[in-house]
């Protein structure tokens, strides 16, 4: 059998192992890309001391995954125009938040909780990130968490900073079925909220200005001020002159119902007031019993060398005080409620009023004095309708800059409340260069193993099946198999084939034994290898003492030479002189005619010559 | 599209040429044996001038298709030159977001600059990409990175084959720009609408005049809390106009305007008028009633409040805004007192309004109605409106002037065509495909037929 050489099973199958390697290696690599994401992340970090304690510039508890939450996402999608592409859900499922803790804080966390001492600390800096599909590609990425930040930035000032809402109530107002007097009520109360949170958010900051609108808060506050003083009066004042109403029966049922409620309610509060008063006198008296109201200013400053007054402990406003709140609040709004059904009255006596002129004929009427007897009453009405209607379309356009102006304002305060450390960056949640070149070493060794294997199994085989074991040459089923992929392949030029038959082996083994007969076929056998040497020769015994040496890129001359030099060496032997051997030497070399394997073989067999190997006469 | 087309057509020739002479050698390798297979590559005319000439020519035709087709991909970069950018925000403080540079806004306004026919804000926006152009990462602190540097692209689809590409893409930027400057850049502006003057009571002229003029000094006194020191080219800061005109206001509305209308009695609708002040008063009288009570019942609180309690709670601590104080919390009527400080105030300020309703209304009682006052009047305001005008216009101008110094023209954008090296890089490539096809097709004809 042949040795075992690596390389010689490498050299053989390299050129298809590379192949093999490179097809699946491409395989493996758009398999890779295919399924791998695309990571867009972004580091944010919350500026507010709070979010150290975990909690939220209102005094809630701070949720970072607030950012994955529906309300942000159907936003995002919303504003994508992803509706129906998308669900909420499967895009909430590919956003991921990390915390990154500051080192520093947390060891000293430890160690002051294995001294004993509370110590909160909560991460503020979080890394969030989006997958997208290799699909999707990197920018979608990109583009939602850009957009998911955008929107939870704007809620989180929404919910957690500018809390106050400066919504527009009284749109469409006009549509529904209000009497003047009531649109005006709700008109008035609307502008008076909007104007209150106006004046809060110029409190936090004065001179803060959208620039989308143009328009600070403090003009948006002087303008429903300006609407206010000179629109609603006028129109209030309209309304109360002439007596304007729908239903004069409808607004006079509602607003004794409002007088009957604010005496309800008046004599609750006066109940309640009672009881207050009668708990505060108790509590006074039971302090006063127990000594707890004796208290001198060595109890304070004891107080004070025992507490640690760094340490903020929140409201502890005490009960007496809540006690005192309530005593006044109660009262407030029993006196707020008088003062209401005074007003409700005024509303009462200015449409019920009677001018003289209808003759008291609007008392027994379902309609007012003015409606029944003035003769401008439907113009102005009319006139009244109109400013109305102009009203509301002002306040509309103002409430519209107000809502965008206060969104600006929110996304200014998440932006200055959290703050980005790193822009959204991409990256493959695979290296597929990485990983296709280790696929491709992985394969390479993994061919090159089965390669040897192969090759080795191989050369097992062949020596099993066709080599013959007397000789080591390849043997008869070899070269059926030789002859058979030679078939239809046409032979080089330079390919020579080689016959040598023993023609007395059969006598020899008669007269000699068998084993100088298998003698003289190892002696044959040595001097064709040694013949043929380095040449490209394929070595077959046939069987019956005969040899078929098939050699390329090679001519006739070399292989007569080299037989001639073989018989010279039979001639020459030192082994079995005592017999004779006779045989005979076929060589043939492809022409034109004969370019293929089987009609060289015929040649060389036609061209067979017999020798004879005598050493007890003459030789050759 | 056609030149799309035909530099495909080409390719497509030199490859079929490609593929039908690898095939030849192919089918007809069996017909010769190995030498000859060797003679005739050994032997093949390579540097034959037919095969070169035609090399020459396929590869000048495909170039001048490719220079067609490449000039449909530009790019830009736009870089953001303000200072809050490296905080990832946009001039106004609010969060940068890049996709804006290519959101329908921004498409739809480019195509109406550029008049672009027969495209849609969709198809051109799908022909549209916008990424960093430095990234950094998370992995820790040092890969940390802002981008403000932006990169555009633009490749024409089949829709837009019809639009020249480096318009497309400076339009696209120009609008962008525009867009920026109008939403994220210092805006003020008054009501651009001059009202009707004489359809106003001369009174509620007098808010309105006061109410712009107030809107001037805030945006000026706004400005002045950015940079105090910023001087304008005419040697003014916006402290020195918020001067001129807080002086302006106090002295031509408030004192001259104000008080020719009120001490004369100057009004349109007299009735009206003195209609809609009595409801204010009435109104405010109810507002000052509700504020008296709660007043009184702070008062009352105060003097219910037991001086045995008050000591309880006196314990040295620390409020909210960190202030030190005696007490576990502020003590009851500590706080009552200021509520009742402020309802004092608010009643005050109820009564005064009161008293200036019922000033006006008598002085418009004893007006005699002189025509030469009124006009007096008219004139005054149309010249006070003319002065708001010309503060407003000053504000704004020192406003933008104070714009360009800080941000530096906010945006900056660099338009980048097609590269000559590019080019020459797909020319060679394509040379030398175009000469392995020409050279394979001329050894495969000398592979015999049959063997």
């Amino acid at each position: 059998m042949k040795n075992f050489q690596i390389l010689r099973y490498l050299k053989k199958l390299l050129p298809i192992i590379v192949a093999f390697c490179l097809l699946l290696t491409y395989a493996v690599h758009f398999k890779l890309k295919r399924s791998n994401t695309y990571i867009a992340s972004e580091v944010i970090h919350y500026n507010d001391a709070a979010a150290e304690q975990g909690l939220a510039p209102t005094g809630d508890k701070l949720d970072v995954n607030e950012i994955k939450s529906s309300a942000v996402m159907s936003k995002v999608v919303d504003k994508m125009g992803l509706t129906g592409i998308y669900s909420v859900d499967s895009l909430i499922s590919r956003i991921d938040i990390t915390a990154i803790e500051d080192k520093d804080k947390v060891a000293q966390k430890e160690a002051k909780l294995e001294e004993g001492e509370e110590y909160i600390y909560e991460p503020s800096t979080f890394i969030v990130s989006f997958a997208a599909t290799s699909g999707e590609g990197p920018d979608f990425a990109r583009t939602v968490l850009d957009e998911i930040l955008d929107v939870y930035f704007e809620q989180f000032s929404q919910k957690y900073v500018n809390v106050a809402p400066a919504n527009n109530t009284i749109e469409n107002l006009n549509k529904n079925d209000y009497d003047f007097i009531e649109m005006m009520e709700l008109i008035d109360t609307s502008i008076e909220n909007t104007q209150t949170t106006l004046y809060q958010r110029i409190d936090q900051n004065n001179y803060y200005r959208s620039t989308e609108t143009g328009v600070s808060f403090a003009e948006l506050a002087d303008d429903f001020n300006y609407l206010r003083q000179v629109k609603v009066s006028s129109i209030f004042s309209k309304i109360y002159k002439y007596q304007i109403t729908k239903n004069k029966s409808v607004l006079i049922s509602d607003y004794t119902t409002r007088i009957d409620n604010n005496n309800i309610s008046n004599e609750k509060d006066k109940s309640l007031v009672e009881d207050i008063v009668e708990v505060i006198d108790a509590y006074v008296k039971k302090m006063r019993d127990s000594g707890n109201t004796n208290i001198s200013y060595e109890y304070i400053l004891d107080n004070l060398h025992e507490r640690n007054v760094q340490d903020y402990v929140g409201d502890q406003t005490v009960t007496y005080d809540e006690l005192i709140y309530s005593w006044r609040d109660r009262n407030e709004s029993k006196e707020h409620a008088i003062i209401d059904t005074a007003y409700c009255n005024y509303v009462l006596d200015t449409f019920t009023s009677c001018t003289g002129n209808c003759a008291d004929a609007c008392q027994s009427s379902h309609l007012t004095c003015m409606e029944l007897c003035d003769a401008e009453y439907a113009k102005v009405r009319a006139e009244v309708e109109e400013e109305i209607d102009d009203l509301l379309e002002k306040l509309t356009v103002l409430y519209d800059t107000t809502m965008k102006t206060n969104d600006e304002y929110n996304k200014f305060l998440g932006a200055s409340y959290i703050s980005i450390l790193s822009s959204a960056s991409v990256r493959e949640s695979v290296n597929v260069t990485l990983y296709t070149a280790i696929a491709f070493f992985f394969l390479m060794v993994l061919f090159s193993g089965g390669a040897i294997v192969l090759g080795r199994a191989g050369d097992i085989i062949n020596y099993i099946f066709y080599t013959d074991h007397l000789t080591e040459f390849n043997n008869r089923a070899y070269l059926d198999k030789y002859l058979k992929a030679k078939n239809k392949k046409l032979l080089d030029d330079g390919v020579v084939y080689c016959m040598v038959d023993i023609t007395n082996l059969s006598s020899i083994n008669g007269v000699y034994g068998r084993d100088a007969g298998d003698d003289v076929i190892r002696m044959f056998r040595t001097f064709i290898k040694e013949g043929f040497g380095k040449l490209k020769t394929e070595y077959i015994y046939n069987g019956n003492g005969s040899f078929v040496l098939l050699t390329e890129e090679v001519d006739y001359i070399t292989v007569e030479d080299i037989m001639r030099l073989f018989r010279l060496r039979l001639d020459e032997r030192d082994e079995h002189k005592e017999v004779v051997i006779e045989y005979k030497i076929g060589i043939a070399e492809t022409y034109k005619e004969n370019k293929t394997a089987r009609k060289l073989l015929s040649e060389a067999i036609e061209n067979k010559k017999s020798y004879t190997s005598d050493l007890s006469n003459s030789s050759l | 599209m056609i030149t799309d087309l035909l530099q495909k057509l080409i390719f497509l020739v030199v490859g079929l040429l490609f593929v039908v002479s690898a095939a030849i050698i192919v089918l007809r390798w069996k017909n010769i044996n190995k030498t000859e297979r060797t003679q005739i590559i050994k032997t093949a005319e390579y540097f034959n001038a037919w095969v070169i000439l035609i090399c020459f020519v396929t590869t000048l035709v495909y170039g001048i298709f490719n220079h067609y087709e490449m000039k449909k991909s530009v790019h830009a970069i736009v870089s953001l030159n303000y200072s809050e950018a490296s905080q990832a925000l946009n001039s106004n403080g609010t969060r940068y977001n890049m996709a804006e540079i290519i959101s329908d806004e921004v498409v739809e306004r480019a195509i109406e600059k550029g008049a672009l026919e027969n495209v849609t804000v969709k198809q051109l926006k799908n022909c549209l990409l916008v990424y960093p152009c430095v990234q950094g990462g998370v992995g820790d602190e040092s890969q940390y990175h802002i981008s403000t540097e932006f990169a555009v692209e633009y490749h024409a689809s089949k829709d837009t084959d019809h639009l020249d590409s480096e318009n497309v893409i400076k339009l696209i930027t120009a609008a962008y720009k525009e867009y920026y400057i109008e939403k994220y850049t210092d805006n003020f502006s008054l009501d651009p609408e001059k009202p009707d003057f004489s359809e106003m009571e001369y009174m509620d002229i007098v808010l309105y005049l006061d109410k712009e003029t107030q809107a001037i000094l805030n945006y000026l006194y706004g400005m002045a809390g950015k940079n105090n020191s910023f001087v304008t080219e005419n040697g003014s800061t916006f402290n020195s106009i918020a001067g001129k005109v807080y002086q302006f206001k106090e002295t031509q509305i408030n004192q001259n305007l104000r008080s020719l209308i009120l001490q004369n009695g100057i009004v349109r609708d007299k009735d009206g008028y003195v209609d809609r002040l009595s409801y204010q008063n009435k109104n405010v009288d109810f507002d000052r009633q509700k504020n008296q009570a709660s007043y009184d019942l702070c008062n009352q609180a105060i003097a219910m409040y037991s001086e045995e309690m008050t000591r309880v709670v006196l314990v040295p601590t620390w409020d909210k805004a960190g202030k030190y104080y005696m007490g576990r919390t502020k003590v009851g009527v500590d706080e009552l007192s200021v509520m009742a400080t402020d309802f004092s105030n608010y009643v005050a300020s109820n009564e005064k309004e009161i008293m200036d309703n019922n000033l006006i209304m008598d002085k418009i009682a004893s007006n005699e109605g002189t025509v030469s006052l009124s006009s007096a009047a008219d004139s005054l305001i149309e010249t006070i409106y003319e002065s708001i005008k010309g503060f407003e216009k000053e504000a704004i101008n020192a406003g933008r002037e104070y714009s360009r110094h800080k941000m530096n023209q906010c945006i900056a954008v660099s338009i980048y065509g097609i590269s000559l090296m590019s080019e020459l890089k797909t020319l060679v490539v394509f040379a030398a495909f175009a000469y392995l096809s020409l050279i394979l097709y001329h050894i495969s004809k000398k592979f015999p037929k049959k063997a």
